[in-house]
């Protein structure tokens, strides 16, 4: 099980000119993922979703906050002791072409951390030619054809299996998705999708699925909770069905607006928007962060910084920052507005609207 | 196997290609040259007092063509002496085949431009590995900065101060020749070889050291970059190994360069031999322009080009072994 806590991460940028300048990049973001769990994490570009998969796979750090990996807390690790954790965390990165060695074969890229994985567990380094056999018919590859072929040979679904298959060569309990299919081709990437919920069905390695596309979002993770972020900050909390379904914070709703629909088989939600202004990052606000592009602000939204708060039915939950939200159960649906509400904008199946 | 047999046979194929479009090119050249060469110096061996016949027959063995015929048929006999190895005989060295002068020069040039090449491109690249790994501290910094000052200094300047401190200043080095013993292999002689060679091939090591520098700089940080090297420290290997991995293929875009620079090295070859007065190729070309020993140059033109090509073959055959992608 991780459970984060409060993770927040500051990039400082050194302009020659312009002087010292802090970019947050993550605002404290809690989540728990438990085992063979999955949780969604979705947002525009640049609202820090690659830099929390970053920090989950030890590859940045976090300076504030706490990680938490079964129990131990690791910012009190030393780097040696940490890595020992991150080793079972493992990656899917979201350009198959730049994430395999273009000089090894799928037998080599495999081969190595196989043989190393054996030596770490006391098996039989002997036997890594099986494992890796193994490893691509799970992934849905045929051994005998894959194995002596370099990447350059495979095609793009083909290269996200091995990278797949590479990462579960170290026995990972987590594997960490960021944008995993969005560089695949439209017909390969459901059964990258179905591989992934295959994995955590099988296997009972847990998820995190890094995207923007809510979509493949719902479909990997089903049952999970979904995160939406915006610049840092999770914004709107909760089942994935329930948050894709009836969405209460604005910038939820404007992303889910943006999702193209079925022409002739749906019909856009009637309430369907998009942001009144283009994202300006520097701004800094004492109120919402969404604000200035926000179509519903109002003067109170400017001033004040809204945490997240149960979702009541009829709003009661608004402002009663006295509940701890970490109390609340897994799945709740939480939100971080003001002025909560309910609107209809993911696309409508035309049949079901007439009837 | 046939696949890399039909691949060099291409390549042969095409290179020759590339020699004949070259000689058609000199030959032309050599005749659109004001105060056609061969008239000049049939002109000079009337003036001499031969006869025409005999002036004519001199020039025609000179030349390896006759110069009074039309132009076709004049390229057609170029063409078939060529073939057979004959590239005519020098005017300056009266009467020396020009295959036998240039045969004699070119290891003084060959061996220099290798090993400085070798040594350039081994050090360059190691350094440039350090520069890119180490580029945000302070010897990473100097590094880079070595190979920007280096790169930009010319190749005479280089020579010159090579030879200022080495031998008028400390009296470390001699100057000028290959050796100062008569040809054989005993140690005295080879020695001195060595020592003869040292400075010029510095200056080639020197020339050239900085580029590799920073390609391979650039090269290893886009690799560093790559998703599979970070995906490759979440599975925690050892730095040896993904050293390997980034050296491996940061290095081949530098395969490409280190070809192409054979051939610029043979240019720099006429400044560098010059200062040094060393006997290679690039003095001898020197000297044939000098002279307007037009034969000599024609040769040597044809001789670099050939060599440049031949790199470039051999270029792309080691692609094919190191790079899988090249590979069909």
């Amino acid at each position: 099980m991780i459970q984060a806590r409060g993770i927040t991460r500051t990039y400082q940028t050194h302009g020659a000119f312009t002087g010292a300048h802090a970019v947050p990049a993550l605002r404290g973001v809690d989540f728990t993922l438990p085992d063979g769990g999955a949780v969604s994490f979705i947002g525009e570009s640049g609202c820090g979703k690659t830099t929390l998969g970053k920090i989950l796979t030890g590859l940045e750090t976090f300076d504030g906050g706490e990680l938490v990996v079964d129990g131990v807390e690791l910012s009190g690790l030393s780097a040696r002791a940490r890595a020992k954790y991150f080793r079972r965390i493992q990656m899917i990165h979201q350009d198959p072409y730049s994430a395999l060695n273009p000089t090894r074969t799928v037998e080599a890229t495999l081969g190595d951390p196989l043989r190393m994985r054996a030596k770490e567990i006391g098996g039989d380094p002997g036997k890594w030619r099986e494992r890796a056999a193994e490893l691509l018919t799970l992934v849905g590859l045929e051994p005998a054809a894959v194995l002596p072929k370099y990447p350059h040979q495979l095609s793009g679904g083909q290269r996200q299996r091995v990278v797949i298959a590479r990462a579960l060569t170290v026995d990972p309990e987590v594997l960490i998705a960021d944008e995993a299919v969005s560089m695949i081709d439209v017909s390969m990437r459901l059964g990258i999708l179905s591989l992934l919920r295959d994995l955590r069905t099988r296997l009972g390695i847990s998820l995190v699925f890094i995207t923007h596309d809510v979509a493949t979002a719902r479909y990997v993770g089903d049952g999970g909770e979904l995160h939406v972020i915006y610049r840092g900050e999770v914004v709107e909390r909760g089942l994935t069905d329930d948050v894709i379904l009836t969405p209460v914070h604005p910038y939820t709703q404007c992303l889910l607006s943006a999702v193209p629909i079925m022409r002739g088989l749906e019909e856009p939600g009637p309430d369907r928007m998009a942001p009144i202004r283009a994202l300006d990052e520097r701004t800094a606000t004492p109120g919402c962060l969404f604000e200035p592009r926000c179509p519903f602000a109002t003067q109170e939204c400017a001033l004040t910084h809204p945490t997240l708060v149960p979702l009541g039915g009829d709003g009661a939950g608004v402002g009663s920052a006295a509940v701890d939200v970490g109390d609340l159960g897994d799945g709740a649906h939480v939100h971080a507005c003001l002025h909560p509400a309910a609107r209809r904008v993911v696309g409508v199946e035309i049949g079901a609207a007439s009837a | 196997m046939t696949g890399f047999g039909r691949r060099l046979a291409g390549k042969l194929a095409m290179g020759l290609v590339m020699v004949w479009a070259v000689a058609t090119f000199t030959f032309f050249l050599v005749r659109a040259l004001p105060g056609n060469p061969g008239d000049v110096q049939y002109e000079n061996y009337i003036l001499m007092g031969m006869s025409p016949g005999q002036a004519q027959a001199r020039v025609n063995a000179v030349y390896g063509f006759t110069s009074h015929e039309p132009l076709p048929r004049q390229y057609g006999g170029y063409l078939w002496q060529l073939a057979q190895g004959n590239l005519g005989q020098s005017t300056s060295y009266s009467g020396v085949p020009v295959a036998h002068i240039i045969g004699s020069a070119l290891p003084w040039t060959v061996i220099p431009v290798l090993s400085g090449l070798i040594v350039s491109f081994l050090i360059g690249v190691a350094a440039g590995v350090v520069a890119a790994v180490k580029r945000s501290s302070r010897w990473g910094g100097l590094l880079s900065l070595s190979g920007s000052v280096v790169a930009g200094v010319p190749t005479f300047v280089v020579a010159l101060l090579l030879l200022l401190v080495f031998h008028t200043e400390w009296h470390l080095l001699p100057f000028g020749g290959t050796s100062d013993y008569e040809a054989g292999w005993n140690a005295p002689y080879v020695g001195s070889v060595i020592e003869h060679a040292v400075l010029p091939v510095c200056t080639y090591a020197l020339l050239s050291y900085g580029g590799w520098l920073l390609a391979m700089k650039s090269s290893v940080i886009s690799v560093l970059g790559d998703d599979f090297i970070l995906a490759a420290e979440l599975r925690g290997i050892t730095p040896v190994t993904r050293a390997r991995y980034i050296g491996r293929n940061a290095i081949l875009p530098l395969f490409t360069v280190l070809a192409l620079s054979f051939g610029l090295m043979f240019g720099g070859s006429i400044f560098i031999e010059n200062t040094f007065d060393y006997p290679g190729l690039g003095s001898l070309l020197l000297k044939a322009i000098g002279t307007r020993d037009y034969t000599l140059m024609s040769g040597a033109f044809l001789l670099i080009t050939v060599a440049v090509i031949a790199a470039n073959i051999l270029a792309d055959l080691c692609y094919t072994l190191i790079d899988p992608r090249v590979r069909r």
